[in-house]
């Protein structure tokens, strides 16, 4: 393994999102994202957020960061955030999940090649692009797990969004134009998280998040911590390029687990944590599922019954291929990092 | 002298391989449906009796249309061409349609004529691309 | 009125092995077998001429559901043995594990089998290919190298020369091999019998009913009177002739079987050995899917292609270019075999529940990527609307549309419709094969495996065959 040295600008995409900020916050040295340490680095950190509004999040962070607010398929904005960056690293992590309408998906690709385009002519080093597990469907067994190479078989609009924008990168990687390497996180959980998953501690702790059928389906998760550490080793690793890995905890999570974890978690923070457990038939799950792709194909998007759809199936993944080419070790599980998001939570005045 | 389903089946094979599969000269037609009449008389007897069945059906129904045309030509033709060209006429309307029962039958007799003739005359079906196939 | 100590019905792996073992300690054993007793060789392997002879009802048999699964038996002496691809796997110890506790199963660690599989693996002459394996068997091990994918060669009973390459090995049959140790050791073989019907009298089977097939048309009535009646007729056979004979309880109604998805891939190089079949598996996601090669003579990627072979006509046209690979998965579902009155042949029928289909659509999904990353110019999966896969998005393309009933599922793995275990209300047999609220009646043969294990089953079979006939004969001797 031969591990390069930083590049004289790092330029973070969705810099203003969950993992855009825990990024910006590790290289500024902030060492309470990771396990216990920080990837603090030198040089310019150039940031791109999609509004105004998230400039002071992002310099709470990092204070040192240049931030650029504009939409990232815009070229105009693109073109002076890769003005005079030969050789930096970028970290693609810009991207929507939850869109108001299932057409919004599209801003992922066409974003992707818009940021791609740039960072060619702008003759960037290694390009690190987020991806995501939704290109790969569910696995069709409680036990399977998706390897590194794996056949595309999208989940609904933003599946296909994702593997769009993998298609874009790979082809640029493919064209000798582009040093690029493709992280594909699952479910991440940890601090900077947004309402959506304050939400979900709210439901677990009332004991009001359901569990489909036996919860024994599988979830990859990942801890903010170890998806920045696993960027950075795909940053600097030099025989990656073209690569894709999972960057997940050690091993997926079945459903159970993952609720009893953040109860524990909750409890441990002396909140009081009710004792039900709400649970219904598994095919109120594939139901939702059958109800967002009839919204989806008629353009609409309803973030509850997308959530919903997912929750009875096991979406894993296998980290092995990370391992062994990057040395990539998850050193936070699924009790530590559920402690860390609610002390985190906490420690910020939110409402559990 | 064979027995009705039997009939009916042979009846329906010969048509049917007519239908789809024009590349293959009069030999080669008929050598493969009398490997697939073979086949179906040593079949489990469900597939043989449901298979049976339908050909059966559909054997009367070119039966009569034979005898309606039978009339109209005032007997000047032989009652085995008219059944014939009363077979083709069935099959030709059915071919390709998704129906209970008909769907499997024309599934059974085009599978085996396939690896029949595919097997023994693997460049046959080149021809059947200039022709054009029935689509379905 | 024929008197014997121990009648086989069935001379397929699992009672050609029986036949031996029992004879061999001195037994008197005669073997009923319904079909022929054909040499290997007399027939080219895995073809139509095969087939008809060789296979019951000349391979014309199917699993009545949605989608219809079409299954094949081996017919005639030796059974499956004389027609498959020979590939063996030893009894995986942590499966046997698993069924001897949730099925309730005495002595069936690796310990209690593991002798048995080292004595069939030394008469089968298991062993790996000394020379060059096919390059339809390099295509699976050239793609899971490039994938990242487990793959192996299976070890087949087969009889190699030093440098021999994989196609000129000499199948180590039951005709070969347990069948005539049985013979040697005293058993009678008879074959061109069917058995109609056994008696039974309170615990005991009494007598045995079989039809004895002279010449076309003409047939005697033979009637036995055992003292043992081992049924080894197969997952499909052994229950119907139980039901027939009005043994019903938990017979028939838990068959389980790999169902199949195919694909032709075509090559630029030649690859095709229509004589053969690759020795190749992708073991990456054992026991839920498993990728392996088939036969794959012209007509059989006609078959795969059918109806629309003209569309494709280049595929069998230069046949060398292209073989025929398949993936195989376990299911939740499983089938039925119902013997029906006045009817020789059963009626089987197979429920695929909808975690079955979702899994063999990723199961073909995942054979397609596997072919395209070791090279594969076309892929033609065996689906009802056969289309031409040219490009990786194509089979994206493919798996968002393909419904579970578009597939032509097949498959040549029958077993556990007569499941061994102590759990009287779902088990038929007791853990070594005796048919519960029986004496003398037992099963030896794929119908008492608890569940299809994910893997080629005959090694399986023929070990527990082989444990439960010493248990049999530490308890009658």
């Amino acid at each position: 393994m031969t591990a390069r040295s930083t590049a004289p600008t790092t330029i973070v995409t969705g810099a203003g999102g969950w993992l855009g900020r825990a990024l910006l916050a590790s290289f500024s040295g902030d060492a309470s994202v990771n396990g216990d340490q920080s990837h603090a680095r030198d040089g310019v950190l150039r940031a791109l957020v999609h509004t105004a509004d998230e400039v002071a999040d992002v310099l709470a962070v990092a204070e040192r960061a240049e931030v650029h607010v504009g939409d990232m398929t815009d070229p105009s904005v693109l073109a002076r955030v890769f003005e005079g960056t030969a050789g930096a690293s970028v970290i693609h992590a810009a991207g929507v999940i939850h869109p108001k309408r299932a057409s919004d998906f599209v801003v992922n690709s066409v974003g992707a090649r818009a940021v791609v385009e740039q960072a060619i002519a702008a003759g960037v080093g290694r390009f690190v692009h987020v991806s995501s597990n939704s290109p790969f469907g569910v696995n069709s067994a409680p036990d399977d797990v998706f390897r590194a190479d794996e056949p595309y078989r999208p989940y609904l609009g933003y599946g296909r969004s994702k593997m769009d924008a993998e298609l874009v990168v790979r082809a640029a990687v493919d064209a000798g134009d582009l040093d690029a390497v493709i992280v594909r996180p699952p479910w991440f959980y940890g601090p900077f998280q947004p309402e959506r998953q304050t939400s979900f501690f709210r439901l677990v702790r009332r004991g009001i998040f359901p569990l489909f059928g036996s919860g024994e389906n599988r979830r990859s998760m990942v801890y903010i911590g170890n998806l920045v550490d696993g960027i950075v080793r795909a940053e600097q690793q030099a025989d990656a390029t073209g690569k894709a890995y999972w960057i997940a905890d050690a091993r997926p999570y079945p459903m159970t687990e993952v609720v009893a974890t953040v109860k524990q978690a909750l409890a441990d923070a002396g909140l009081k944590v009710s004792q039900r457990q709400v649970r219904v038939p598994g095919f109120f799950g594939d139901l939702a599922e059958k109800g967002d792709a009839f919204l989806q194909e008629r353009g609409r998007y309803q973030q509850e019954l997308h959530v919903v759809g997912e929750l009875n199936k096991t979406i894993a993944c296998d980290i092995s291929a990370a391992r062994a080419d990057l040395g990539y070790e998850p050193t936070v599980d699924l009790a530590e990092g559920m402690r860390r998001s609610v002390r985190w939570c906490l420690d910020r005045g939110i409402e559990l | 002298m064979r027995a009705l389903p039997e009939r009916a089946v042979a009846g329906f094979t010969d048509a049917l391989i007519a239908e789809r599969f024009p590349f293959l000269d009069a030999d080669q037609q008929v050598s493969t449906a009398r490997f697939v009449v073979g086949r179906w008389r040593v079949a489990s007897q469900p597939v043989r009796l449901g298979t049976g069945a339908v050909a059966t059906a559909l054997g009367a129904v070119a039966w009569a249309l034979a005898a309606m045309g039978g009339s109209a030509m005032a007997g000047s033709e032989r009652a085995g061409s008219g059944r014939d060209a009363a077979w083709g006429k069935v099959v030709h309307r059915l071919s390709g349609r998704t129906l209970p029962g008909f769907s499997e039958l024309e599934q059974f007799v085009v599978s085996l004529a396939t690896a029949y003739a595919a097997d023994r005359w693997p460049e046959a079906a080149l021809a059947g691309r200039t022709l054009g196939t029935p689509t379905s | 009125m024929i008197e014997t100590d121990i009648l086989i019905i069935g001379s397929g792996p699992g009672g050609a092995l029986t036949a031996a073992r029992l004879a061999e300690a001195g037994r008197q054993v005669i073997v009923l077998e319904e079909g022929d007793w054909i040499d290997v060789g007399e027939h080219e392997p895995f073809s139509l001429d095969q087939m008809e002879a060789q296979y019951r009802n000349a391979g014309q048999t199917v699993a009545l559901g949605r989608p219809p699964i079409i299954y094949t038996e081996g017919r005639g002496a030796g059974g499956g043995s004389e027609v498959n691809s020979g590939l063996y796997h030893r009894p995986n110890p942590e499966l046997l594990d698993d069924w001897a506790r949730r099925f309730a199963i005495r002595d069936l660690s690796e310990r209690d089998i593991v002798e048995h599989a080292r004595e069939i693996e030394k008469t089968l002459s298991i062993g790996t290919v000394p020379g060059a394996v096919t390059p339809a068997s390099s295509v699976i091990e050239r793609g899971g190298a490039a994938l990242g994918w487990a793959t192996r060669e299976v070890p087949r009973w087969m009889v190699y020369g030093e440098t021999s390459d994989a196609a000129e090995g000499e199948r180590q049959t039951m005709t070969r091999t347990y069948l005539p140790r049985a013979r040697e050791a005293g058993a009678s073989i008879m074959t061109g019998v069917r058995v109609d019907r056994l008696v039974k009298k309170g615990r005991r089977i009494v007598e045995v009913r079989a039809t004895k097939r002279l010449a076309a048309g003409i047939a005697e009535p033979l009637c036995f009177r055992p003292e043992h009646v081992f049924v080894c007729a197969g997952a499909i056979q052994t229950p119907a002739l139980l039901q027939r004979s009005g043994v019903r309880t938990n017979v028939g109604h838990t068959l389980a079987v790999h169902p199949m998805v195919k694909a032709v891939a075509r090559f630029d190089d030649a690859i095709n050995v229509p004589a053969d079949v690759p020795v190749h598996q992708v073991k990456e996601f054992a026991p839920h899917i498993s990728i392996g090669g088939s036969a794959s003579g012209p007509g059989l990627l006609g078959l795969a292609l059918a109806p629309e072979w003209a569309r494709f006509a280049e595929v069998t046209a230069d046949w060398e270019h292209s073989s025929l690979y398949y993936a195989a998965t376990r299911t939740e579902g499983h089938g039925h075999v119902r013997a029906v009155p006045f009817l020789d042949d059963p009626l089987v029928t197979y429920r695929l529940t909808r975690g079955d289909g979702k899994m063999l659509v990723h199961a073909l999904e995942r054979m397609v990527h596997l072919l395209f990353a070791a090279g594969a110019r076309r892929v033609y999966p065996s689906v009802a609307e056969a289309v031409e896969l040219r490009t990786a998005a194509d089979l994206t393309e493919l798996g968002q549309r393909l419904k579970p009933r578009d597939l032509n599922l097949m498959t040549v793995h029958l077993c556990s419709s007569v499941p061994m275990g102590e759990d009287r209300s779902r088990a038929g047999t007791d853990s070594f094969g005796r048919v519960h609220g029986f004496d003398n009646l037992r099963v030896n043969d794929a119908s008492l495996l608890p569940e299809a294990p994910g893997l080629n089953p005959q090694g399986t079979i023929m070990a527990i065959a082989s444990r439960n006939s010493a248990a049999f004969l530490a308890g009658t001797r």
